[in-house]
């Protein structure tokens, strides 16, 4: 403990970091020279940019396989006593804005006697006990088929409720706050009520863990395969004349962050290009598509304030699984071994992110997930992003998290030394701590 | 300047690598590191470039604990090491950065070397006959002997004023082995100094004024080799007669004798048991072609000193 403390004292020691800016340099260019780093940075951008094109043409397939529909005329046939004729016609999507609509009665049968061969008989019948039911009646010999009819009469689907609603006069807003989940909550008198949208919280949570468990299992073999490369092959007895062990780890786990920094600004780049290309030629399903995903609610949660200390907390937690993923690195003495090396690293990733995964799934919320270093790095960005989190627990969480970074820099600080020049079998923890018990000199 | 290794204790756990080892360099030249193999001639090379711990003991530059981020040291290791996948010019401009030399420097220097090492070609390669631009080299796309001339450039490109080179010509052929003798010769006329650890007995005998044998970490023998040798005296006896005198030389307790085409080698105990001899034989009226006397070499010195281990 003693020794810890005086470890974390010389932890401030700006000499123990000399050297960090070139480690960091040389890192971080022969990072970005990486063969297997462009191919991910490519990868991410491809499927980014290829994205929102994809998702749009997913989504249009559900409606039309083009941008035109063959249907020139529909006779309504409204047996339902809502009037709803005026709202069918005034439809504002883009394909069926010009389709001309009929209320005057024509038989189904009379469909072939019409000019416009491409006429579609639309019978709305209602029944108080199983609700609507919309039959479309097409022409064989004209240019439709099953397929354009049915994607109308999906169309007319999805917006029936709005067809019946504007009907009816009810206005947008109030058919949207009719459909509103419906939440309960109970407190003790005196205590706060805090709004959260648990749903969609699970959901947005779930993408961030798992795109934190990419980043981290990356990252992670990474840097523990570049401090084994440096002390199997004896670089390290070049480098540790110039430098402190400190900065050569420090800077090695800096220059991984920068690089999934640019790999994450890169893919965001080209989605946001992808987006403006695609979404500018009038297309609206990228914009709902987004809405879908994240949420209309929550998009009105998200703070600056939440992201920054996101942020904040995503580098505290890249620096503890980092330092880690170093200690995994620098226990192996044989290349080869590094799977070996890492299988504390992989175990401890996927078991803290799985429990900040899964848990809250269980039950109620974990306030120990949320306080706990290794897995509040999995819970509190994604909380605190789209506003789902008291804010004493993350002012306690972030504490706790930054305390651990110190006293892991500690430990590293104590260890890499008599590690690097360790040769035999992969060290296990407990020879690790023993390292660590022997007597450090001052330098 | 001058380099004072004082009274340094090195443990690993219980067992004790190196145990009081003193010695200095109070002039630019050669200083040896002997030993046989884990005697402790790498560990103590680590602790005077800081990069290990120690239990006690000081190692001064000019009278101060030894700072290796002030003084511009080269260090050539045992285990050579490079990062295999990185290009040769890359790593080489890191390491002389490290060593504060800048970039356009350090490429200036890496010129330099690479003609005097004759690595040219794998860090300035050449465009193909059509004009497709080459690949730069990668340390795992060379020989033994090449990587081991990138690493002699890594320790030199900062034009070190304490040079280190732990068994600098282990691996090498007979010409890259004068290439690097040549280099080391250049560093002593440029008043280096220089601290060499190698199992090639001719080698230090070459280049090296002082040494220090360690046997189990601990100095079993130091000093001047001249006056190390001086103090065995001339105990070597090389005799070579027209007949057989097998039956003279039984007459003598010598510690070693054999015989080659070339004569007898003999190992005498002093100057007056050879004077003996040589009495003994020309009171006989033996034909004596060749009586020379002369010192021990430095492997019979260190094959006694450290035991018959010398690999």
């Amino acid at each position: 403990m003693k020794y810890l403390l005086k470890r974390l004292g010389m932890l401030m020691n700006k000499k123990d970091y000399a050297g960090l800016k070139k480690v960091f340099a040389f890192s971080f260019m022969q990072n970005l020279k990486s063969k297997m780093n462009i191919a991910v940075t490519v990868i991410l951008c491809i499927i980014c940019f290829l994205g929102v094109p994809v998702s749009q043409a997913l989504t249009d397939s559900d409606e039309d396989k083009g941008s035109e529909t063959a249907i020139t005329d529909v006779y309504i046939c409204d047996e339902t006593g809502f009037e709803l004729y005026e709202s069918i016609e005034n439809q504002t999507n883009e394909i069926y804005k010009d389709v001309k609509c009929h209320e005057e009665f024509v038989k189904p049968e009379d469909l072939k006697k019409l000019e416009s061969k491409n006429s579609v008989y639309l019978d709305v019948k209602f029944d108080a006990a199983s609700g609507f039911l919309l039959t479309g009646i097409y022409e064989t010999r004209g240019k439709l088929t099953a397929d354009s009819v049915d994607t109308y009469m999906e169309y007319l689907q999805d917006d029936f409720e709005k067809i019946v609603a504007d009907a009816a006069g009810i206005d947008d807003e109030v058919i949207k706050s009719l459909n509103r989940e419906i939440e309960i909550d109970v407190v003790t008198r005196g205590e706060k009520v805090e709004k959260t949208d648990n749903e969609d919280l699970s959901v947005q949570s779930s993408f961030i863990i798992f795109v934190m468990i990419f980043i981290l299992a990356m990252c992670g073999e990474n840097i523990a395969t570049s401090i084994a490369t440096e002390k199997t092959t004896r670089v390290i007895e070049y480098l540790m004349i110039n430098i402190r062990p400190m900065a050569l780890i420090v800077g090695k786990i800096m220059a991984s962050i920068l690089l999934v920094i640019i790999q994450i600004a890169s893919a965001g780049i080209c989605f946001g290009v992808s987006w403006i290309l695609f979404n500018g030629s009038g297309h609206n399903s990228t914009a709902e598509m987004l809405e879908s995903v994240i949420g209309t609610q929550t998009i009105g949660n998200i703070s600056v304030a939440g992201c920054i200390v996101s942020i904040f907390i995503f580098i505290m937690g890249f620096l503890l699984f980092g330092l880690i993923a170093g200690l995994a690195g620098a226990a192996v003495s044989k290349i080869e071994n590094i799977g070996e090396g890492m299988k504390l690293y992989s175990i401890l990733l996927i078991v803290c992110a799985y429990a900040a995964l899964f848990i809250p799934m269980f039950g109620e919320k974990n306030v120990f997930l949320e306080l706990f270093p290794l897995t509040s790095i999995f819970m509190l960005p994604g909380e605190l992003i789209f506003g789902g989190v008291k804010w004493w627990i993350v002012i306690v969480a972030v504490i706790l998290l930054a305390l651990s970074v110190l006293v892991m820099l500690a430990f590293v600080a104590g260890v890499y030394e008599n590690m690097i020049f360790y040769n035999g079998e992969t060290l296990k923890v407990r020879e690790i701590i023993a390292m660590f018990k022997t007597k450090g000199r001052d330098k | 300047m001058s380099l004072k290794v004082k009274n340094i204790v090195k443990k690993y756990g219980e067992k004790t690598v190196v145990n009081d080892l003193s010695f200095s360099l109070e002039n630019p030249g050669v200083y040896a590191l002997l030993g046989t193999n884990g005697a402790g001639k790498t560990t103590s090379i680590r602790v005077i470039l800081g990069m290990l711990d120690y239990e006690s003991g000081e190692v001064l530059w000019n009278g101060e604990k030894l700072d290796t981020s002030k003084v511009n040291i080269g260090y050539l290791a045992e285990e050579r090491g490079l990062y295999p996948k990185y290009t040769l010019m890359d790593q080489l401009i890191y390491f002389a950065e490290l060593k504060n030399v800048s970039a356009s420097q350090a490429k200036k220097r890496i010129e330099y070397w690479a003609e005097r090492l004759e690595v040219t070609d794998y860090l300035y390669p050449k465009a193909s006959a059509k004009g497709k631009k080459a690949k730069p080299y990668r340390a795992d796309q060379l020989s033994k002997g090449n990587q081991q001339k990138i690493q002699l450039m890594a320790a030199l490109i900062s034009d070190p004023e304490l040079l280190i080179l732990d068994e600098p010509l282990s691996g090498l052929d007979p010409v890259n082995s004068d290439l690097f003798k040549e280099i080391i010769k250049e560093q002593i006329e440029k008043e280096k100094y220089v601290i060499m650890s190698s199992h090639q007995m001719a080698t230090i005998e070459e280049f090296c004024s002082d040494i220090t044998i360690l046997n189990k970490g601990r100095a079993v023998l130091q000093g001047n080799l001249n006056e190390i040798k001086k103090s065995y005296g001339r105990v070597n006896l090389h005799l070579k007669c027209d007949e057989n005198i097998d039956s003279y030389i039984d007459k003598f307790d010598f510690s070693d004798v054999y015989q080659t085409p070339e004569g007898y080698h003999i190992k005498v105990k002093n100057d007056s048991q050879a004077g003996e001899l040589l009495k003994v034989l020309t009171d006989n009226d033996i034909s004596v072609v060749r009586f020379e006397r002369r010192e021990p070499s430095l492997h019979e010195i260190f094959v006694e000193k450290v035991g018959h281990a010398d690999e």
